[in-house]
């Protein structure tokens, strides 16, 4: 019954607009997307990053045909956006989900477990094993109404990985969700990684996609403003190299006289903590030649680069953008 | 499929989540238990009632033939022992009025009839040799209480009686049995009732529990419990995660809708399956068609579980989806009130014109509740003419609605003449109902002419102008009592029997019709059609009897040309030559709509059939065929009659009368008054609003008709009679317009759920 995935991208975006009308008489039009352009390689883990606004959840809600793009092209597994057939193998979390409270853990996963095209059979072996990787084990039986914010969740993510998705698709899974339960998550989702799932993670906390995504995309006014490899976006700038060091003051500046030092602080018993500003592997290479063979000891070496946030905050703040939100 | 079902089981889990429908099946279990001690009980009884028989002279007519001929027989065991000054009596009653008793006389014969019951027995077995006796007449007569003598003699008299005249008792569930309701230890009033009678009230209270119960409590509460369903499918959250799976959301929103009638569809099925049950156990009545009204029910819901939908839809929330449904049910209810139960009630049905007759130059005509009117031509109105000379009793138009019958022109006085409903039924002292006169000279200011003869069926004339009534013995003719006496008053007239001899036995539903050419009359009593012809001397024979239905079929007759027409109330029309009563074809133009009035025209080339449902069938009698025309008001036509050869006049739109030639067909003058305010509301302002809207309090109707098998409910106060109003039960209008809605209102809401961004 499962059929082979398409050999190209899970997720194929092409210059995809979207613009909301509200009110009936007096027309207000809100640009949601304005030509996104972006692919997601099956394997990857993928972060969408972005302010308030700047058009994150309407992007995913068109790739699942919950919402009409306006122009453009959108992909979902080799299928248009909104061709059913498409969302077979989709799991989705949506932001705020809300699953009907007269379900239990149990009931609520056969219910999507069988909108998803599962027979009683399959829901019934799938459902032990996905309630005890996302710790509701004991719960089953229990009434959603009683469940806490970061219980429900957790059952949201069991749904959508119910039907073995070759892509899940996650608006802001963290949630209320508690630091443990994060980790439990992350190590979920490493393991869907390796098991060749694409993952599309839609989230506001920076750390987190951080820790997981391969691949990031930031999106500011309905503008994809980068994507890339995590590494390539923090690395890229203001990238340091905070060194302490044993020897003399002199014969330390005068090793380091090609670089640029950022700052000096002399430290007890005669050493000294130096931050240079440098870029690429190599250059770090032949600073930490040059010291040995000035015969300065190395006591510690700490490569600094931007935090994500960092990186993040800069991108959106970059000219062209009076405001990361949308006014 | 399986995403479908799935939602469909959701629907269910949802329902039975909610508190409401724990109360309601709650409520549903506690008002079956409290039903189930309700019941009949039979009452064994010796004694006879007036209304144990159906008609006593012919009960009486009946021993009195059969105790004629040789050899034993039940009628002479009865008549030996009936006293002679009683027989005096009774034979001086029958020459006085043929086929009718008066009241006194009556309950004379049910006192002698019940003497002789409590008398010794009447058992022989030479006599009842022929008749089949019941299990309990067999086991009284094998104990020997033919000789013991008190009440086991008394009931065995009373069982072989009735043994030996089956058809001219009201049957009881067992023979000489009485019935009271029972309710655990409380007893009612012991009713002679026939086991149909018994039915058809179980029947009819049935309809109204299951109408209350179901179709207003029912669909109420049925509302609360389904509101919340399709508003909290799109509630934002859950709606993104239903359209993220591989599902067509228009079906997703159709499937909930469904999930919601099917649950709802099961609770009306135990609540209906209880009082079947219920019903059929202590009643013994069982009625299966009260499972069809499960169908029925659901539909009524579903035309308020649409708007409670898209409602939902289109602002997801329940408490507007409950009120705009709430809102709804209420406006579609009063709608219905406002129409059927008080302007059609009071303000339209009563003024229709169910009569019009041409007098000479003048046009009158008669509405539903008996009252005259004169067509003024200088006004453009309809006057209110025929009116008694005397103060009109207090409460008399209100509890008799239909006082005045048979209104006859009479061409040669220049008048008009109409009977007075009987009031012996109410009233067994009253006088003999009294003849009307109202003469053009007098602007037909009505007037107490004499007595007319007991058991008046119909005033009709004859070709010669002659006034003619027909009772259940006899026909008599109006003429003067002594001509030429020379008093000052107007000479005073009496009705004089024409025959024929013997006397005619005709039931109270007998329905009659003259052949305005030759003055024959035909007459349909208990299945059977009578032809009576005129001889040189005026007098009536019998010239051919034909008995072509069941004894229970009533229906109306006409008779014009060499045809015959029998309208049955099963909606058949049969064709008679009047020759030699040959069948010449049978119609069914309506389904199994009743007819209500039959006539025919001068020269008998065309017969018409006005049905309840106010619809108008013509007969071609030439060309022997329907005549196929399209008459203006079609289902609005209220009364029909012929003006000449070649004219008919309807009646439409309750006081609108139109002269129509029928070959070629033109339509000619109208007299058409200007509405009332009641009745412009009524056409431009209900029936429109209403036309466009469900109808769902007609389905109340339809489930009358699931449990009845009747077209029709009855209206007027005489099931006996085919002229008095019914209402018709539309089938198929209410469940199509209803339909409509609802497809509209899916249609809507299904297009919103396509179209929109969630």
């Amino acid at each position: 019954m499962r059929r082979a995935l398409p050999a190209g991208p899970v997720i194929e975006v092409e210059s995809l607009r979207k613009t909301y009308s509200e009110g009936i008489f007096r027309r207000r039009r809100v640009d949601a997307l304005r030509g996104v352009t972006l692919t997601v390689e099956p394997g990857t883990i993928f972060g969408i990053l972005g302010p308030n606004g700047a058009g994150k959840t309407t992007l995913i809600k068109v790739l699942l045909g919950i919402v009409r793009k306006s122009g453009g092209r959108a992909r979902l597994l080799g299928y248009e956006a909104g061709d059913p057939r498409g969302r077979v193998h989709v799991g989705y979390l949506p932001e705020n989900h809300r699953i009907p409270r007269h379900h239990t853990a149990n009931t609520a996963l056969e219910y999507y477990g069988a909108l998803s095209g599962m027979s009683l059979r399959e829901i019934r072996e799938r459902r032990p094993e996905l309630l005890q990787l996302v710790g509701l084990e004991k719960w089953g039986k229990t009434p959603i109404g009683e469940f806490s914010k970061g219980m429900q969740q957790r059952l949201g993510l069991a749904q959508s990985m119910m039907h073995k998705p070759d892509l899940l698709v996650l608006d802001e899974p963290t949630d209320g969700v508690d630091p443990v339960g994060r980790s439990d998550m992350r190590a979920a989702l490493r393991r869907l990684k390796d098991e060749g799932k694409s993952i599309l993670i839609n989230s506001h906390l920076l750390q987190e996609i951080e820790l997981v995504c391969d691949r990031v995309a930031i999106l500011v006014k309905g503008e994809l403003r980068r994507e890339g490899l995590v590494d390539e976006i923090t690395q890229r700038r203001n990238a340091e190299l905070e060194l302490t060091l044993h020897g003399s003051e002199q014969a330390i500046r005068g090793a380091l006289r090609d670089w640029t030092i950022s700052a000096w602080k002399p430290q007890a018993d005669g050493q000294f903590q130096a931050v240079l500003k440098i870029g690429d592997q190599a250059a770090v290479d032949r600073c930490v030649d040059g010291l040995r063979r000035a015969g300065i000891s190395i006591g510690e070496l700490v490569r600094r680069r931007d935090t994500l946030e960092e990186a993040f905050l800069d991108i959106v703040k970059q000219p062209g953008a009076k405001s990361p939100f949308l006014e | 499929m399986r995403p479908y079902l799935a939602v469909l089981k959701d629907s269910f889990r949802e329902a039975l989540s909610s508190r409401v429908l724990w109360i309601l099946l709650i409520g549903i279990t506690v008002v079956l238990v409290l039903m189930s001690p309700l019941g009949f009980k039979e009452i064994r009884s010796s004694k006879l009632r007036r209304v144990s028989v159906r008609d006593w002279p012919i009960l009486m007519a009946k021993i009195e033939d059969q105790a004629q001929r040789d050899g034993p027989s039940p009628a002479r065991q009865v008549r030996e022992r009936l006293r002679p000054e009683f027989l005096q009596k009774l034979a001086a009653a029958a020459e006085q009025s043929p086929g009718e008793y008066t009241s006194e006389i009556v309950e004379q014969v049910v006192g002698e009839i019940n003497r002789v019951i409590d008398g010794p027995s009447l058992y022989s077995a030479a006599a009842w040799e022929n008749v089949s006796l019941g299990k309990e007449a067999r086991e009284l007569i094998d104990s020997g209480a033919a000789d013991r003598g008190g009440a086991e003699t008394s009931r065995l008299n009373r069982l072989l009686i009735e043994a030996a005249w089956p058809s001219e008792f009201q049957k009881g569930r067992k023979a000489a049995s009485e019935t009271a309701l029972v309710y655990l230890w409380m007893e009612g009033d012991p009713h002679p009732l026939t086991r149909e009678q018994s039915e058809q009230g179980v029947k009819y209270y049935l309809q109204w529990f299951v109408y209350f119960g179901l179709g207003v409590f029912g669909v109420f509460a049925s509302i609360l419990v389904t509101s919340s369903i399709v508003p909290q499918m799109f509630e934002p959250g859950a709606i993104d995660l239903l359209l993220s799976k591989p599902v067509s959301r228009v079906q997703l929103f159709l499937t909930k809708f469904a999930g919601g009638c099917i649950f709802i569809g099961l609770i009306a099925t135990y609540f209906l399956g209880g009082v079947w049950l219920v019903v059929g156990l202590r009643f013994g009545v069982w009625t299966p068609g009260l499972f069809l009204a499960v169908p029925v029910y659901l539909f009524l819901f579903a035309v308020y579980y649409s708007v409670s939908a898209l409602a939902g839809v289109l602002w997801r929330n329940a408490i507007i989806s409950v009120i705009l449904a709430v809102l709804f049910w209420g406006f579609c209810l009063g709608l219905w009130l406002a129409k059927v139960q008080y302007f059609e009630q009071y303000k339209i049905a009563p003024e229709r014109f169910v009569k019009i007759v041409p007098a000479g130059t003048s046009l009158l005509a008669v509405n539903e509740l008996g009252q005259s009117f004169e067509w003024s031509r200088r006004f453009g109105e309809w006057q209110e003419t025929f009116v008694s000379d005397e103060p009109p009793a207090k409460f008399g138009s209100f509890f008799l609605p239909r006082q005045l019958y048979g209104q006859v022109y009479d061409e040669r006085g220049d008048r008009i003449l109409a009977g007075v409903q009987g009031l012996a039924l109410i009233n067994p002292l009253a006088p003999a109902p009294p003849l009307l006169e109202g003469k053009r000279a007098t602007a037909w200011t009505r007037k107490k002419l004499n007595p007319l003869p007991l058991g008046v069926l119909s005033l009709m004339t004859d070709s010669r102008g002659e006034i003619l009534a027909l009772s259940k013995g006899a026909v008599f003719k109006l003429a003067p009592a002594k001509p030429g006496r020379g008093k000052k008053e107007e000479p005073a007239e009496k009705f004089v029997r024409l025959g024929p001899e013997p006397s005619l036995r005709l039931d109270s539903s007998a329905s009659a019709a003259i052949n305005p050419d030759t003055g024959a009359i035909a007459i349909l009593n208990r299945g059977s059609v009578t032809l009576l012809e005129q001889d040189s001397d005026g007098k009536y024979n019998r010239k051919a009897e034909k008995e072509f239905a069941g004894e229970k079929e009533m229906g109306v007759v006409a008779f014009g040309g060499n045809r015959v027409a029998v309208a049955l109330s099963d909606g058949r029309i049969r064709m008679f030559d009047s020759a030699d009563l040959s069948s010449q074809g049978e119609y069914r133009p309506f389904g199994d709509n009743a007819p209500r009035f039959a006539a025919s025209a001068p020269g008998g080339r065309w017969i018409s059939v006005l049905f309840h449902n106010r619809k108008l069938w013509m007969f071609d009698v030439q060309n022997n065929r329907p005549a196929g025309l399209s008459f203006v008001g079609q289902g609005d036509i209220s009364a029909a009659t012929f003006g000449g050869a070649n004219r008919l006049l309807t009646a439409d739109r309750a006081t609108r009368v139109t002269q129509v030639d029928l070959d070629p067909y033109r339509v000619g003058e109208t007299q058409a008054p200007e509405l009332s305010k009641e009745q412009t509301i009524y056409y431009y302002g209900l029936m429109p609003l209403y036309g466009v809207l469900p109808k769902p309090g007609e389905l109340n109707g339809v489930i009358d008709y699931f449990l009845s098998e009747k077209s029709s409910i009855q209206a007027g106060a005489n099931p006996q009679d085919m002229s008095d109003r019914r209402e018709e039960v539309e089938i198929s209008g209410p469940i199509w317009s209803s339909l409509g809605f609802v497809v509209l209102m899916l249609s809507l809401a299904s297009l919103y759920v396509w179209r929109t961004d969630f």
